[in-house]
Formats: structure tokens, sequence, C-alpha cells
């Protein structure tokens, strides 16, 4: 059983912007802990 | 490609971001180092993690060579599998959180997860699982260095020796200088390097090569790589559950982590950890599906990501390349160093050898444990003995004996020491010898169940109940 090109591109797409939302996170949370002086 | 040599980068251009690279960390890792005044604030960061340290920690550390370069690897060799297999081991992460709370709130002065085999189960089962441990460490340990080296070579021509001793020495001067806190302070700047290269690399692949064409190309002459029903395939999803699953639970890589994350950050930390690394091996793997339509075919099959790339993308993709394995593998990499060098000092050389040592005492130590670790390394990876993936997968046979020991150990107050011991000696063995008889893909497996089963009878048969207070063990202090 062959995986379609809807699927394989479906996939390729969804895991790209999941990625590319990680770093928008990880700052967010930096300068959220960076201002309430919770980094360390 | 550099006409001229053949390589994308010229081996000038690549000793230079390895200096440049190597003298930002190191002076970085002083810097951090300087607030390092106890054995506790260098091994553990002073148990004081913030939520967005944490979160980010786990996950880099989690993306490392084997993200990078194996999962491109598989996905060339095992096809769409091989990277949504490979994005399973995120399970390792997401499920160590509720277990990461656990040991915070069990073992509040705890310093590694041989303080916790001690403890809970004796001093066989402590035997067994250092062995496994220090197996595991160095098989990690090697493969990281191994790839720094043919990273470099691969990409900039420059000697597997010099790439090899230089992210070795950058590594060890970092974490020598700032310990944990270095460690982790690193890995939130090396994550968003990473997170940031890997698509820039995988959207310019897109544009360039497009998804329809890769497909289209794959279909027509390698269509095992899009079966769903490949059956070596299938077995490497469910080996490499167990595989992540057995790394994280045992090693101290991770209960360091659990141990200096604040009191209620490290539950939510790692389940944040686990779900922003979930869909990175498919964004780094199916790169690797383009080798064909652009007639790669790598010497080394674990090259075969960063050859794309830099045939994609020219020398600025192979230069974005470079600086997302190297800061993948110095993630790794310093997390090992530091998080074995915790095992050496606390476990071995405390515990066993001198117990009287003073704070001062086991600082120094564990110092000196960490340049003994990344020189050992070294010398371990002066031959290149074996492809990443090999190396790795030969690791699996080990860590995926102590997923029970350890979550029972954590959760159920039944299960004795001998039982504990025998379930990851005998699923060790019989781990190894499926990895021998049938393949890599199976070694994991026949590990953990193997272990799972012997834990099932030491329960059924056991009548022993484990007072949990002996895991809070209190700290002699010495002067």
């Amino acid at each position: 059983m062959i995986v379609e090109l809807t699927a394989f591109s479906t996939l390729v797409w969804v895991c790209l912007a999941l990625t590319a939302c990680a770093p928008l996170i990880l700052l967010a949370l930096w300068l959220k802990d960076f201002l309430s002086k919770q980094l360390w | 490609m550099n006409e001229a040599s053949g390589f994308a980068l010229s081996s000038s251009l690549g000793l230079t971001l390895v200096v440049l690279f190597g003298v930002a960390w190191v002076l970085f890792g002083w810097y951090l180092g300087r607030a390092n005044k106890t054995h506790e604030d260098f091994a553990l960061a002073g148990r004081n993690v913030g939520f967005a340290l944490a979160a980010a920690t786990a996950m880099a550390t989690w993306v490392t060579s084997n993200t990078t370069l194996v999962a491109p690897q598989l996905t060339y060799q095992l096809g769409v599998w091989g990277m949504v297999g490979y994005s399973f081991a995120a399970l390792g992460l997401i499920l160590f959180a509720p277990l990461a709370a656990r040991i915070k709130r069990l073992m509040p002065h705890g310093y590694t997860s041989g303080d916790f085999i001690r403890l809970r189960y004796g001093r066989l089962a402590w035997y067994v699982f250092i062995a496994i441990s220090v197996v595991y460490a160095f098989g990690w340990l090697v493969s990281l260095g191994m790839a720094g080296g043919i990273l470099l070579e691969a990409l900039s021509g420059l000697d597997y020796h010099i790439g090899m001793t230089a992210i070795l020495i950058i590594c060890v001067g970092y974490t020598l200088f700032g310990g944990l806190r270095a460690v982790i302070a690193t890995d939130f700047i090396q994550a968003l390097i990473i997170i940031i290269g890997v698509v820039l690399i995988a959207w310019f692949l897109i544009d360039t090569v497009s998804l329809e064409s890769i497909h289209s190309e794959v279909q027509s002459n390698h269509p095992q790589l899009l079966d769903v029903l490949f059956p070596a395939a299938m077995m490497f999803l469910f080996n490499n559950i167990f595989f992540g699953l057995g790394e994280i639970f045992h090693s101290n890589v991770w209960w360091s982590r659990a141990l200096a994350f604040k009191g209620k950050v490290a539950f939510k930390a790692f389940l944040l950890g686990g779900l922003l690394w979930l869909p990175i091996p498919i964004v780094t793997g199916f790169i690797a599906l383009a080798a064909p339509q652009l007639g790669i075919f790598p010497p080394s099959a674990d090259m075969v990501g960063p050859m794309v790339a830099a045939e994609v993308l020219g020398k600025v993709g192979a230069v974005v390349v470079f600086i997302v394995v190297f800061s993948a593998l110095a993630s790794s990499l310093d997390s090992l160093l530091a998080a074995t060098s915790d095992l050496v000092t606390r476990d071995i050389y405390h515990k066993k050898l001198r117990p009287e040592a003073s704070d001062a005492h086991l600082l120094r130590f564990n110092r000196y444990s960490i340049l003994g670790l990344g020189v050992l390394t070294w010398l371990l990876c002066l031959p290149q003995i074996a492809t990443l993936g090999a190396l790795l997968n030969f690791a699996g046979a080990f860590v995926a004996s102590t997923i029970f020991p350890i979550v029972l150990g954590l959760y159920t107050r039944r299960l004795p020491g001998r039982w504990a011991a025998a379930a990851m000696f005998f699923g060790t063995v019989l781990g190894l010898t499926g990895y021998f008889v049938i393949g890599f893909y199976v070694a994991a497996l026949v590990s953990c169940i193997v272990s799972a089963t012997i834990c099932g009878l030491g329960l059924s048969f056991s009548r022993s109940e484990f007072n949990w207070d002996d895991l809070n063990e209190a700290e002699e202090q010495q002067s």
C-alpha cells in the first residue's frame, strides 16, 4: 500500500509548520521567565 | 558544490566556523560557570532551572546526530516509516514527564539515576545498571564524536580526525567551565539555531525540487520507500519506540535534568520538549527522499541529509547544514559529558570509593571526570568503527531492558532488586542475541519484552514492600 502524494505532502507541510512555531514558543517562554526573574 | 574540490565548503571555511563557534561557546560556558559555588551548582545548576530553559534543553538534547543525520539515513533506507518511526521517539520525552515529576517528589536531594537504582534495588541491580549506563553513554558519546568528524569531512573535505577532535575539545571546554548551567543555557541557543536551520533547509528544498517531483521519482523507482506495509520498517517503528523510552528512562542525562528543574517545572518542560521535538525527524527525514532524484548516492548512508541539502542549496545551504548539525551534536555531547561525569563522581567515586570527600573535592573530581571522558571518547573515535545508525541501535538492546525496572521501581513497592537485576541482565543478553541473529530493528523490542516478562514474574512472586522514604537519602555534608 503506497502513501499517496496528498498524504505525503500533508504530513511534510504540517510537520514543517509545527517545527516553525517552536522558536516562537521558546522565545515567548524565555521572555516571560526573564521578566518575572524565573530563568534560574 | 565547489567545482575544484568537490566539497560544498572549503576546508578553511569549515575550520573558521568551528573556531568561531568553539570560542563563543567556551567563553559563554566560562561566563555562566562563575555562578557555580558548590558541587550541586555545578552538577544540577542549583536545582532551580525555569520553564523556558527546561523545555528548550529537553528538546535540544533529544535533537542530536540521531535526528539530523540518522533520521535522513533511515528514511533513505526504510522510506516513510523511517521518518515517522523516528518521530515516535518523542514518546520517550512525553512519557518521561510524569516520571520526572515523581522523581523530583521522591528524591528531592537525589543526584543521579544511579542513586535511584542503588537505593531502590540494592547493589546487584546497581552493578548491572551502571554497566548498561556506561555502555550506552560511550556508545552515544562515540557516535556523536564520530558524527562531528564525518560532518566536517563530508561538507568541507577536512580530515575526519580534525573535525572529531575539534567538537570534543569545544564541548569538553565549556562543560568543564560551566557545568550543567552552561549546558542548559547553550542548549537554549542551540535549540533555536537547530529549529530555524532545519525549517530553512526544508523550505528551500521544497521550493527548489517540489514535493510532487520527489514523490513521483520515489514512486517510480523506489516504491518500497512509500509502502506502509514495508515489514522491516514496521518492525523498526516499534523497535524505535522502545529504544527511545529506554534511552530516556534510564539515562542520567534526563534524570539530572528532572532533578535540576524547579519544583513543578519538570512535568510541563518534558511534555512541551517532546511535543516540540515530534515533527522534527519528519522535516529532516523527507529531505533524504530527494537523493535518488538528484543523483546522490552517498558513500555512507548517514551523510545523505547533509549531502542533499548542500547539493540543492549550494554554499549557503552547506553553511546552514554545518551550523545546524554542529549545534545538534554539541547540545547532546555536552549533556552526556555532564551527566556521565556526575555518575562517575557521585555513584562510583563518592558513594563507593571516597564517602568522606568534601564538596570542593567532589567539584574538582567532577571536572577531572569530564576531561577524562573527553579523552577516552577521543581515543574510541579514532578508528571509525561503524555507521552511526548501527552503533546507535546496538545500544538499544541495553537500554530497553531498563524501562520496566525503572517505571515499576518508581510506582510500585513490590518489585525486589534481584528481579530487577535479572530483568536488565537477561533483557540485554537476549536483545543482543536478537540484534545479531535477526537484525538491528528488533534489538530493543526483544530486550524490552524479556525484561517486562521477568519483572511480571517478580511482581507475582514477591511479597516484599519497599519503603518510599528510603529514597530520600539525606546528604552528609563534609566541610
